[in-house]
């Protein structure tokens, strides 16, 4: 049984634990946060989990205590400064994995420095998701694996392009301009989008490619 | 003698890179000093990149939008891992380590909790003619502070976790009642004379309504203010208009 112990009961925290109780519904969920009224709400939305009320230091006492038994840690106050530290400490105390969930982007390189691999930042998707919808032409990252491996691209041409990919490093996946999509493609047109998923140095050289072909235009 | 402790200093600051290294190779030369920290509110001068090259700690402010002092200082206490946590503006131009070890000997001494500095300079508009006739009104037990909006601030770090802090102007005055009304030993110490812009008059509007919003919403919580009573004055002055 994963047990994970949550830090921060925030709008984003609430979001969290829901999703890490549908990731592990039968893993033992502690939840910590240190004002009086958080916590006895916390324990009216989440009955199913344990709730602790404990201050900074209490906290970190505790992190150190019952290091051996948490599988994961997840710093969701609406602190970033109190995150890093608790994260800190969970990776110092060897918990296996410890997750920040950042209130400010801007404090990411922070957390990474600290040795974090994985970092939710709850902003990420508001960029890609505008450009989705909004942008006319050209390529929009809409996604990266939290190793950064595995990316997801669109891409939307000004005129009809021909696709030349070696076989096996990406997979093409087109929406015509009446909706309806296409698996197998080997040219893309105006008011199309073509999504190419794939590794990240694949998919790069892809797009090259396809970037370098746009003036060739296909002849039909 | 004044016990050992270990004093973490923070200075919430914003564009400041001009002023940052030398604050911050000052702050450490004070005794007992083991961290020096910058919380930035989204700098775009170099500030950060200063604050490093000095050694210093440095975190960027939890909010994106609408950065406060408020926020910044309640990052600064929850970062800071000494015993005395020690609040300073970054431009003071004639800082000395003596402002971080004057803020923290009453803590140190046990004498006080909760330490203000304050200063010899020309009285701030907004504490003379906002932060001062309100507290004389509503908390008199304070009004001999000679500058309640001092950013020069000292308190144990501990004591930080029991109180909320306001996100903007209005800390600094919010941070000394909720210390009172927790029943903390408060103290104002002198620090001496500190050299120090003084903001323009427009910049103060803000200020001014923040620092008048922090005491009267306390003001109203500890039944200061009775509601009905001033909401029936408002109501006289407004037909009046």
């Amino acid at each position: 049984m994963r047990i994970v112990v949550f830090s921060g009961m925030t709008h984003t925290g609430g979001l969290a634990v829901a999703t890490l109780r549908e990731a592990d519904p039968e893993g033992k969920l502690i939840i910590v946060e240190p004002t009086v009224e958080k916590s006895a709400a916390a324990k009216k939305q989440f009955p199913w989990a344990e709730v602790l009320k404990k201050n900074v230091d209490e906290f970190i006492e505790y992190l150190k205590e019952t290091a051996q038994l948490i599988d994961v840690f997840v710093a969701c106050s609406d602190s970033d400064a109190v995150n890093y530290r608790f994260c800190k400490t969970a990776l110092d105390v060897g918990v296996p994995m410890v997750i920040p969930v950042l209130n400010n982007p801007l404090n990411r390189e922070l957390f990474q420095r600290s040795g974090v691999s994985i970092i939710v930042n709850p902003y990420a998707s508001i960029k890609p998701k505008l450009l989705e919808a909004l942008k006319a032409d050209g390529e929009i990252s809409l996604y990266e694996s939290l190793n950064s491996q595995i990316v997801l691209h669109a891409y939307k041409p000004t005129s009809r392009v021909k696709l030349e990919s070696p076989e096996g490093e990406v997979c093409f996946l087109a929406v015509k301009a009446d909706g309806s999509t296409v698996s197998k493609v080997r040219e893309v047109d105006k008011n199309e989008v073509l999504y190419v998923l794939g590794v990240k140095d694949a998919v790069r050289r892809c797009l090259e490619s396809v970037r370098a072909a746009r003036g060739k235009r296909v002849s039909g | 003698m004044p016990e050992k402790m270990d004093v973490s200093v923070v200075f919430p600051v914003k564009n400041r890179a001009s002023y940052v290294r030398k604050a911050v190779s000052v702050a450490y030369k004070a005794e007992g000093v083991k961290e020096v920290i910058i919380v930035d509110g989204g700098s775009t001068d170099g500030t950060i990149r200063e604050a490093l090259k000095a050694k210093a700690k440095t975190i960027i402010q939890s909010k994106l939008v609408y950065p406060g002092k408020g926020v910044a200082m309640r990052d600064g206490a929850y970062y800071a891992s000494g015993d005395i946590v020690v609040f300073l503006d970054v431009d003071i131009k004639n800082m000395a380590p003596s402002f971080v070890e004057k803020l923290a000997e009453p803590i140190m001494r046990k004498e006080a909790e909760f330490v203000k500095g304050c200063f010899e300079r020309e009285a701030g508009r907004v504490t003379e003619l906002v932060a001062k006739p309100l507290l004389k009104i509503f908390y008199p037990e304070l009004a001999n502070f000679r500058q309640p909006l001092s950013g020069e601030i000292a308190g144990l770090r501990k004591t930080f976790y029991e109180v909320e802090f306001e996100e903007g102007w209005g800390v600094d005055v919010g941070l000394l009642i909720d210390m009172h009304r927790l029943g903390r030993p408060v103290t104002e110490i002198d620090i001496g004379f500190k050299d120090h812009e003084m903001k323009p008059l427009p910049h103060l509007t803000d200020m001014a309504h923040q620092v008048a919003d922090a005491i009267l919403k306390r003001a109203v919580e500890d039944g200061r203010i009775d509601r009905r009573a001033a909401e029936a004055r408002l109501r006289a002055i407004v037909e009046r208009v």
